[in-house]
């Protein structure tokens, strides 16, 4: 009952029409919150908003399903929870005069608190969440230093073919839309169906250290997913949460290739909008994460084997050797194939490990009758030091690192159409058109 | 033979209408007869109901020959602060835009129809125009200097329509009709953006060249219209929609985008490796207009007509251009935050029109053989004075036409149209773009709760357009009927 009347009130918090955004394409200031409490500050992106109580900090989340201001600000257990049509004026986060930066008017929202972000004293007013975010292209620069402050910028959409802007380093990572749904309201009404507006991508957790100076991975036929390395991982993208937060069975998965018990890490609470009341988790690092598409097609062998078979393609045209050979495994026709683009993130990675029946991991899988289980997310300090520029309108974030000589850090790899082309770059080497494949 | 290669020759001379400020062609399908009541394949674009009233088989081929020439004399600025009137002034600047339809992709202003009236009570036709287009090239003066560079450099919009038009008899004097249409846009514009936030230096100014390749994606819309025939007075009205699906909104990918660096930031600077020259791709979106038409038409004698036709452009939702930019990870230029050191990302160009009325008066004087008529056009301003720069140039507008058609040959006629367009003088007066407000919103950390700011949004913060613009076109259109 209580989740039809969330749905009930989704439905109508997007009811309005017309809306007017006013926006200038410049950055926007922000501040982030604790990655946990005492952490530091490379957690959820944190604009300022205007309340009837004066200027409170706003949360701005790409894995929060709806949009939300509470009119006469936060904490306050009197707002009634109920929707609005009314405006979100969005401030520069980060500088103490708070200017003006964007004001999005006659947009539906709910009057509600969202959780404290990070810690219990860092508590907003409001959240734009997914559906007001996915009218944009979100252009997120997010330093890797909590000193130096993150940016967004809120852009119609984003220029570019996924094939021009891979020779420029820009990763472009695919998704679905995701967490909306056909809904029966409780009063009775005709059902509502909600927008799907959640960025959910593939990934691969903890796979084996990498350089091109290691010795070749081999890899017959058939064994391409016996090579991988890592857990295969489905995670949305959340600005607004800061570790990466996974569900218990994911991570028992992921400890289970690790060699690490299930219930390792240190309990601790974790704070997101998702909840005002901090949730229980079990907090400990991840030595890298590595982001892929959120679409499948029928060349897809999951994150982790794609990895796998990325590096070993990336080996043999890094190779000095000029009779380097491509692996049986990652050849057709005699040729090696296509790699699809990717963001690996270097660690430590704050992770956050939670109960699957947290208000959290409920939220993310509002829609798992119709999609895959959602692991968890990948939250804002995961992401420190890429620019990710969240392109909704063409269902794609274009990734790339804001330091690409620290390859550690964090590596934006875009697809190699196939290493035996002639005239490209791939993995910044050039192709090998004429390198064979391994016996 | 004179008769037959006069016809061929009208169906060579191919050539488009622009004009240089708000897209819109004047003159779709010919210059002095076509309009909302007539009843030949011109109909598609004017009123499809018109459809209804062809009898047999029916092909148009033709275009105009038409030639835009301005001339702008800037009001002078001060050399600190950009804002006039000040001690630099500025020699008349010139330009001039001819557009022809013979190339690639299709130029603006040809017209191809083919169609049918089915047995009094159908009438169908497939037609190939340009309902909008504009087209504009500044000259440099003698000395180099090109005094509208921060507006404009160059122009030309393109939009080739393909459409079905389809009307039935709804009664034996009511027809209706619709047309739903693919347009096909192409683009190509170049203009000079300060890279700092300071007052105009040329060596500070970025070239952006960007233009579309090849034919793009189309986007679609949707004509509907009516027409009533009672005795000897005939009625049309018709309603053209702007882009649909979009909000009217037009996004062309700019693949063909150039960015040249101001000569400030030195001969090293680069945008692009030399492994990939063409590392920088663009996008630009626009918004196209609605348009209501309504024209009447009294058959005073057996040889005499009078007809008097209304259109109302909604060019009010040409509000701004909207220019965006991506290049490689590589480079700190593009989209970086120190003036004068690198060149932005994201350009807006402000437009700010208004809707616009296009009224015509005619006269025809028609026999079976032989028809000549007289048109006196008069069109409302779509920009306001204050708007008004190089790349939208626009004021109260006279044009009178004639046009004359004659029967080459049983199933041939050929028709042939002059018209000359004045738009009175344009005395800017303030203009709406401010070159201190970019610094001023700096100042103010970007707060669109500051004027400076909403101006800098809306594409105003830029070198003042003040001045007075002259403006003349000339239009030749040929058009060839073939009815069967």
């Amino acid at each position: 009952m209580r989740r039809h009347l969330f749905f009930a009130l989704l439905a109508l918090a997007g009811c309005s029409s017309d809306p007017t955004l006013e926006y200038d394409f410049e950055p926007i200031l922000l501040a982030r919150a604790p990655v946990l409490p005492g952490g530091a500050a490379l957690g959820g992106l944190l604009a300022k908003v205007d309340t009837a109580t004066g200027v409170q900090a706003l949360v701005i989340d790409s894995a929060f399903p709806f949009d939300s201001l509470a009119t006469t600000g936060c904490p306050n257990s009197a707002t009634p929870g109920w929707t609005y049509t009314g405006t979100m004026n969005v401030r520069d986060g980060s500088d103490p005069a708070a200017p003006l930066r964007a004001s999005l008017q006659n947009v539906g929202l709910f009057d509600i608190c969202p959780g404290p972000i990070g810690d219990a004293a860092t508590q907003p007013a409001g959240v734009m969440g997914s559906p007001l975010l996915a009218n944009f292209a979100v252009d997120l620069v997010l330093p890797a230093s909590a000193t130096d402050i993150a940016q967004m910028s809120l852009w119609p959409s984003f220029p570019g073919t996924d094939d021009q802007l891979a020779p420029d380093g820009l990763v472009p990572l695919h998704f679905e839309p995701r967490g909306g749904g056909t809904v029966a309201q409780a009063n009775g009404d005709n059902a509502v169906t909600l927008p799907d507006t959640r960025i959910v991508l593939a990934a691969c957790a903890a796979p084996n250290a990498f350089a091109t100076t290691d010795a070749q991975q081999t890899c017959a036929q058939g064994e391409v997913a016996l090579k991988a390395s890592g857990e295969d991982l489905l995670l949305a993208v959340g600005t607004g949460e800061g570790p990466l937060i996974l569900s218990q069975p994911a991570w028992a998965r992921l400890a289970a290739q690790l060699g690490m018990a299930a219930d390792a890490g240190a309990a601790g609470q974790l704070y997101t909008p998702f909840s005002t009341t901090p949730t229980s988790a079990r907090f400990l690092t991840l030595p890298s994460l590595a982001i892929f598409q959120g679409t499948t097609d029928t060349n897809w062998i999951g994150a982790c084997a794609e990895l796998a078979r990325a590096r070993r393609i990336e080996w043999v045209l890094a190779s000095p050797e000029p009779g380097a050979c491509f692996q049986p495994c990652d050849a057709s026709n005699g040729q090696a194939v296509a790699t699809y683009p990717y963001l690996e993130l270097g660690g430590p990675l704050d992770v956050a490990v939670i109960d699957e029946t947290s208000s959290v991991m409920q939220a993310l899988n509002v829609d798992v009758d119709t999609s895959p289980q959602v692991d968890g997310i990948v939250g804002a300090a995961t992401l420190a030091g890429t620019h990710l520029r969240l392109d909704y309108p063409n269902t794609r974030v274009v990734a790339s690192c804001i330091d690409p000589g620290n390859r550690d850090a964090c590596f934006a790899a875009p697809g190699c159409p196939g290493a035996s082309a002639q005239n490209l770059l791939c993995f910044g080497q050039p192709t090998r058109p004429s390198a064979p494949v391994c016996p | 033979m004179p008769r037959r290669l006069l016809a061929v020759l009208a169906v060579s001379i191919i050539s488009p209408a622009t004009l240089a400020g708000p897209l819109d062609d004047a003159h779709v399908g010919d210059t002095g007869f076509s309009g909302p009541t007539t009843g030949d394949l011109t109909a598609v674009y004017w009123n499809p109901a018109g459809l209804g009233l062809l009898q047999g088989p029916q092909v148009m081929l033709g275009g105009a020959l038409h030639t835009t020439s301005v001339s702008i004399d800037r009001t002078s600025i001060d050399p600190a602060t950009g804002q006039n009137p000040g001690s630099t002034t500025f020699p008349t600047a010139t330009g001039s835009g001819t557009a022809q339809p013979i190339r690639w992709p299709p130029g603006p202003s040809g017209f191809f129809a083919i169609g049918a009236g089915i047995g009094r009570r159908f009438g169908i036709a497939l037609a190939v125009y340009s309902p909008y287009s504009s087209k504009l090239t500044m000259t440099p003066t003698a000395d180099g200097q090109e005094p509208a560079r921060y507006h404009l450099v160059s122009m030309e919009f393109n939009h080739v329509a393909t459409v079905i038009g389809l009307a039935i008899h709804a009664s034996d004097s009511i027809q209706i009709g619709v047309a739903p249409g693919f347009l096909f846009p192409s683009t190509h514009l170049v203009f000079d953006e300060n890279t700092t936030l300071g007052s105009e230096n040329s060596t500070t100014a970025a070239r952006y060249d960007l233009a579309t390749s090849g034919i793009v994606v189309p986007s679609y819309f949707l004509s509907l219209g009516a027409h009533y025939r009672h005795r000897n007075f005939d009625l049309g009205f018709s309603y053209t929609s702007a882009p649909l699906g979009s909000g009217g909104e037009i996004t062309l990918p700019m693949d063909n985008t150039r960015i040249g660096l101001p000569s400030s930031m030195g001969a090293s600077a680069a945008l692009c490796p030399t492994s990939n020259p063409n590392c920088v791709v663009g996008s630009m979106t626009y918004r196209l207009p609605s348009m209501y038409n309504l024209g009447a038409t009294w058959q005073a004698t057996k040889t005499w007509s009078i007809t008097a036709i209304v259109r109302w452009i909604r060019d009010s939702a040409q509000d701004k251009i909207t220019i965006l930019v991506a290049g490689p990870t590589s480079q700190t230029i593009l989209g970086g935050t120190v003036p004068g050191q690198s060149v932005p990302d994201h350009i807006v160009l402000y437009r700010g029109f208004r809707d616009s009325l296009d009224m015509r008066g005619r006269v025809v004087y028609a026999t079976k053989e032989f028809r000549v008529g007289g048109t006196l056009r008069l069109e409302t301003s779509a920009v306001p004075a204050g708007n008004v720069n190089a790349a939208a140039i626009d004021g109260t507008k006279l044009e009178p036409s004639i046009a004359a058609e004659m029967r080459v040959w049983r199933q041939i006629r050929v028709g042939a149209g002059y018209a000359f367009t004045w738009m009175f003088p344009v005395d800017t007066g303030a203009s709406v773009f401010d070159p201190t407000a970019a610094s001023a919103c700096a100042t103010a950390k970007g707060d669109l709760g500051v004027p400076a700011c909403q101006a800098r949004m809306n594409g105003q913060a830029r070198p003042s357009a003040a001045g007075t613009y002259h403006m003349w076109q000339q239009t030749l259109s040929v058009l060839t009927t073939f009815a069967f």
